[in-house]
């Protein structure tokens, strides 16, 4: 095996695969201790990927190539801004989580799984990023998501997890044969799967079969990815999954698993799209992105479980960055940066208050055992800060300045303006929902807060660690510092959105 | 505007604390007067990756209303030492209290000094956010709680519309500065139209406009100092300020001003025929209040951005007076039903004199300034040659006498109904009032320099002229339009007085036309039902969730199908 060019990208991923082998073997070893090595284990190894994504972003910054390839080239990997900027967020992810299971999940067995899977799927997530051709894109697709089923059931005690990671794990099976289908009829008629050259290879070999042909290649990818990324009416799965996970893993879920199979989804088309039918694409995914705002806000409104109510708010976010995405692609005309920009920050933006939002039901469910609202009603007021930082990460995700969630927002709809015409139309659409999302975000408020009578399992309450604690309120700070100085967030989301719409764009 | 320090003091002091930090807030307000700039002064690049900015602006129109938030907002602090001392005592958190009121404060300052129309947004929320806590503060009231939601989710249906409008400058200049904009004037389009519309729609929701009006009287449910400065006057204004605010970039499209105009003389009308059955004196004052905003609309309407800001002032000075006799009157019987008060001017002489003050204000009596900015405000819409809207607008001031004293008579005069000893507040209450009431006799004065501040800063597209004292006088003594309204106003009030009784008693009756008044008009059954409507909707969508695989792949296939059409049917260009 022939290794070509810089194999330090390479490293985060086989620093985390080593990482979950270790945190298996060593957490079997410790016996009582598992949930300090292990989790131990998982947090070292993803602050030392984190540190090598750092070292790597400074010498990128430099100029220095950053790419790797061997097989003579069939195997690529690569990082660029975007690899970067998804690297990242996952990796945070995985860190934070981690330190906050340590304590969630005491009392569960077989943690030193738990962690290793963590690390396999932040592994995985870090393999799309990376990945710079078509098929190395998939086996680490498929990484992520093995790795999911396996903690959608972790609590395999109890009914609900099993049944529900194993329709997730159906569903998510056939998602992934209609991507694969769709991936050989690319590599048929391109005969490569290098993102860089499947355009040129279109071109050559078949220039006249190339529109109806490619178009169907780009919507099979569309809805295989498309499953997994939750795309409505993809995203039946969704809601039953995530809930039914532990909740530091539906936090990771919602916050990054299902925005890195939309950016896989992306790099998936944007060979295609180069050829000039970026076009089409923005206007199909645009046309997703609102019936998935539509179903997913509508059905929120009705949830009385805050699991539940969380998870349809992810389909409803997720139309949002589609939206944003669709706009930077173009609707009927040129794209702008500023959709991809949006689309990006709103990534950047929703992993830490949804996942903010995630870890508070955690603490609540801690606390008092359960995430039925009309159970925790006045529960603010005994969990103060839990209370508060719900209160304003919910706040964050209905869009209120000044935080994260209203600078994407903002984002999103300026480039809808910029494009115009069916721009505007769609905008309207986002507007509306982010009304909808106001009717029951602040609810939920209200009965955590304001509540009068207290739920019946409000008054013997348990308290919640520190480590708990310290996490949520890292992540509310994250959500008003990044709304605040949205520069600082710019700084990973500016240079990934730019180096998208030269992709898409074809410059 | 340094709020959390006051977290870190406790007990008594924080009320105090809270009065140093108003008071120096209020220096610092009023020094702005003497800083009075045209053009942008501070500009930040918030993302300049895409030349957003922000920046603050200090000419006349902000930094007037800057400077009603920061005076009145001290008065009021001074004015809660006493008034919200039992607060602690039935275990609601006076740090709360008082750090959010001076966030408000900080905030509503923010909101009048920005040019960034994204900055303005954002004091926008803030302020709204403010007065969602606040109006909830008594939480272990149901009805609190209540109101405080309908207040953020009605006021949020409207702060869409500021979304839109920002969205739609940006797409039509590519700029966000309101300043930058006027200078610009970019032609009439789909987008302005659009951004018209939203700017609209965000005034309408936060100052209370038909058909947004519901939340204000329900939000009455918040401490009476809180409905004193956020519900009559600041908050609410920023509504109208952002009208005048924007006033040049949308004149241009044919049917902006008019619909201003319509809308507040509408709401000006509808509000204070509302007013007239209501036995909760505070409510009486918020429809009273949401009349008034109304006239300020129609000043804007019709492009009179002096007589509107005039108003604005005049109107935040008598009505912050009237809301806060009426807390002393409301601390002394506990009670805010207006049945079961009466004759109180004898026990509480002060407070009945200061109420007096801003009743005389209110009905437009001359020599109070609410008589002068009002006449001004007719003045302006007759001279826009809306004469019909002038007609409903000298209507509304007698339906506006009507109510105003049908509130002070059952109040301070005729038989006592309540058994409790009422008496005058201690002086931290008292002061504010008195201050109050000597504004309220005096502002008018201070026209001249009012006028030439707006002229100095504001660009020509403002249109402002100058206007002296006594130009105003001349001109308002003189017009016959208001010599008439007078006279016609002391004929009908003598009437009124002739046959108090059988009218009073018939808007008590819940009969024909006091119980339509008495329902407000069904606007909140409407909404209500708008509101079930959605969640019906979103119960039929959420069948479409059967947690069963087999529809889950049904979905798929036939989203897949879907998606495949479309590409296909696009690529032979059946779908352009």
């Amino acid at each position: 095996m022939m290794l070509n060019g810089n194999a330090v990208v390479l490293y985060p991923i086989l620093v985390l695969l080593l990482g979950a082998l270790l945190s298996y073997i060593l957490g079997k070893v410790a016996k009582r201790y598992t949930k300090y090595v292990s989790g131990g284990v998982a947090a070292a190894a993803s602050s030392s990927a984190m540190g090598l994504f750092l070292f790597m972003s400074q010498r990128a910054a430099v100029g220095e190539s950053l790419s790797v390839s061997f097989i003579s080239g069939g195997v690529q990997f690569a990082l660029n801004p975007l690899a970067l900027f998804l690297s990242l967020i996952g990796i945070f992810h995985s860190f934070i989580l981690g330190l906050y299971s340590i304590r969630y999940m005491e009392h569960e067995t077989g943690l030193e799984k738990y962690f290793a899977l963590m690390l396999l799927m932040t592994a995985g997530i870090i393999g799309i990023a990376l990945a710079q051709d078509l098929f190395d894109m998939y086996v680490f697709f498929e990484l992520m998501a093995v790795a999911s089923f396996a903690l959608v059931a972790f609590q395999k005690q109890r009914w609900e997890p099993i049944e529900a990671g194993t329709k997730y794990a159906i569903m998510s099976t056939v998602g992934s044969i209609i991507a694969l289908f769709g991936i050989s009829t690319i590599f048929l008629y391109a005969g490569t799967l290098q993102f860089d050259k499947i355009g040129a290879g279109l071109n050559a070999t078949a220039p006249g079969a190339i529109t109806t042909t490619i178009l169907m290649a780009g919507g099979l990818m569309i809805i295989g990815f498309g499953v997994k990324a939750a795309v409505v009416p993809f995203h039946t799965w969704l809601p039953d999954a995530h809930s039914a996970a532990p909740i530091p893993i539906h936090a990771f879920l919602s916050g990054i698993v299902i925005q890195s199979a939309l950016v896989a989804l992306i790099k998936a088309i944007q060979p295609l799209a180069a050829l000039g039918v970026a076009l089409s694409f923005g206007l199909t995914l645009a046309l997703f992105a609102s019936v998935s705002m539509f179903v997913g806000n509508l059905i929120a409104l009705k949830q009385r479980d805050l699991k539940r109510m969380l998870a349809y708010s992810s389909i409803a976010q997720m139309g949002y960055i589609l939206l944003g995405f669709a706009f930077g692609m173009g609707i009927g005309g040129h794209g702008v940066e500023l959709g991809f920009t949006g689309g990006l920050y709103q990534i950047l933006g929703h992993a830490y208050m949804k996942s903010g939002a995630f870890l508070c039901v955690g603490g609540i469910m801690y606390a008092i055992g359960t995430s039925d609202l009309e159970k925790m009603r006045g529960v603010g007021r005994t969990l103060p800060l839990i209370g508060l930082s719900y209160s304003l990460l919910a706040l964050a995700l209905s869009g209120l300045p000044p935080t994260v969630g209203f600078v994407s927002e903002l984002l999103i709809c300026m480039a809808g303006a910029t494009i115009r015409g069916w721009g505007l139309v769609f905008v309207v659409i986002l507007i509306i929902n982010i009304v909808l999302s106001v009717g029951y975000y602040v609810p939920t408020i209200n009965t955590i807060m304001f509540s009068q009578k207290m739920g019946n399992k409000v008054k013997d309450v348990k308290p919640v660690p520190r480590l708990m604690v310290g996490a949520i309120l890292l992540m509310t700070a994250i959500t008003l510092v990044l709304g605040i100085y949205p520069q600082l967030g710019m700084k990973i989301v500016q240079p990934a959105a730019e180096y998208l719409f030269h992709l898409f764009s074809g410059s | 505007m340094l709020t959390p320090l006051v977290y870190a003091v406790r007990r008594k002091a924080v009320a105090w604390f809270a009065v140093f930090f108003a008071l120096i807030t209020c220096v610092f307000s009023l020094l702005l007067l003497w800083n009075i700039q045209s053009g942008a002064v501070i500009a930040y690049d918030w993302i300049p990756q895409y030349g957003i900015s922000v920046a603050l602006n200090l000419d006349a129109l902000g930094v007037y209303v800057a400077v009603v938030a920061g005076t009145i907002g001290f008065l009021v602090v001074l004015y809660s030492v006493k008034y919200m001392e039992h607060a602690e005592h039935e275990g609601y958190s006076l740090a709360k209290y008082y750090s959010l009121t001076l966030l408000f404060i900080g905030s509503m300052i923010g909101l009048a000094l920005s040019d960034s129309i994204i900055l303005v947004y954002i004091f926008w929320e803030l302020v709204g956010f403010c007065s969602f806590i606040l109006i909830a503060y008594y939480y272990k009231d149901q009805r609190a709680v209540r109101a405080g939601t309908k207040a953020f989710v009605v006021t949020r249906i409207g702060d869409t519309g500021l979304f839109v409008a920002i969205v739609a400058l940006w797409g039509s200049t590519q700029s966000t500065s309101i300043a930058k904009i006027v200078t610009l004037a970019p032609p009439q389009s789909m987008l302005l139209a659009l951004a018209g519309f939203g700017v609209l729609l965000g005034a309408i929701g936060k100052s209370a406009q038909f058909p947004l009006h519901v939340w204000l009287p329900d939000a009455m449910e918040a401490p009476t100092t809180i409905s004193a400065l956020i519900h009559a006057a600041t908050m609410v204004n920023a509504g109208v300020y952002l009208i005048a605010r924007t006033y040049p970039i949308f004149s241009i499209i044919s049917w902006w001003p008019s619909v201003v105009l319509i809308i507040g003389t509408f709401t000006a009308f509808f509000a204070a025929t509302l007013a007239l059955a209501e036995r909760d004196l505070k409510r009486v004052l918020a429809y009273a209040t949401v009349s008034q905003l109304g006239y300020m609309f129609s000043a804007a309407g019709a492009g009179a951005i002096l007589a509107c800001e005039f108003h604005l002032v005049s109107h935040a000075l008598f009505k912050a007076l009237l809301f806060l006799g009426a807390g002393a009157v409301i601390r002394s019987v506990h009670t805010r039903d207006m049945y079961e008060m009466g004759g109180l001017a004898k026990h509480m002489k002060l407070t009945s004199a200061t109420f007096l003050v801003g009743t005389l204000a209110a009905t437009g009596i001359p020599l109070f300034n609410g008589f002068w900015s009002k006449e001004l405000v007719l003045d302006s819409t007759y001279a826009s040659g809306y004469a019909g809207a002038t007609g409903v607008l000298v209507l509304t001031t007698f339906v506006t006498a009507a109510y105003s004293w049908r509130m002070y008579y059952l109040v301070f005069l005729g038989k006592k109904r309540t058994s409790i000893w009422a008496h005058d507040p201690p002086y931290e209450m008292s002061v504010p009032l008195i201050i109050l009431s000597i504004a309220t006799l005096t502002s008018w004065l201070l026209v001249g320099g009012f006028s030439s501040g707006l002229v100095y800063s504001l660009s020509h597209a403002y249109g402002v002229e100058l206007l002296t004292l006594m130009q105003m006088i001349e001109t308002t003594l003189f017009s016959p339009l208001v010599i008439g309204s007078i006279i016609s106003l002391i004929i009908i009030l003598g009437l009124a007085f002739g046959y108090k009784d059988k009218m009073l008693q018939f808007l008590r009756d819940d009969r024909g036309i006091a119980k339509v008044l008495k329902r407000g008009y069904w606007f909140d059954d409407l909404y209500s039902a708008a509101g079930r409507g959605v969640l019906v909707v979103g119960r039929t969508v959420s069948l479409s969730q059967t947690g069963d695989v087999n529809y889950n792949f049904a979905w798929i296939v036939l989203g897949g199908i879907v998606l495949l059409l479309i590409l296909l049917l696009w690529n032979i260009g059946v779908i352009v």
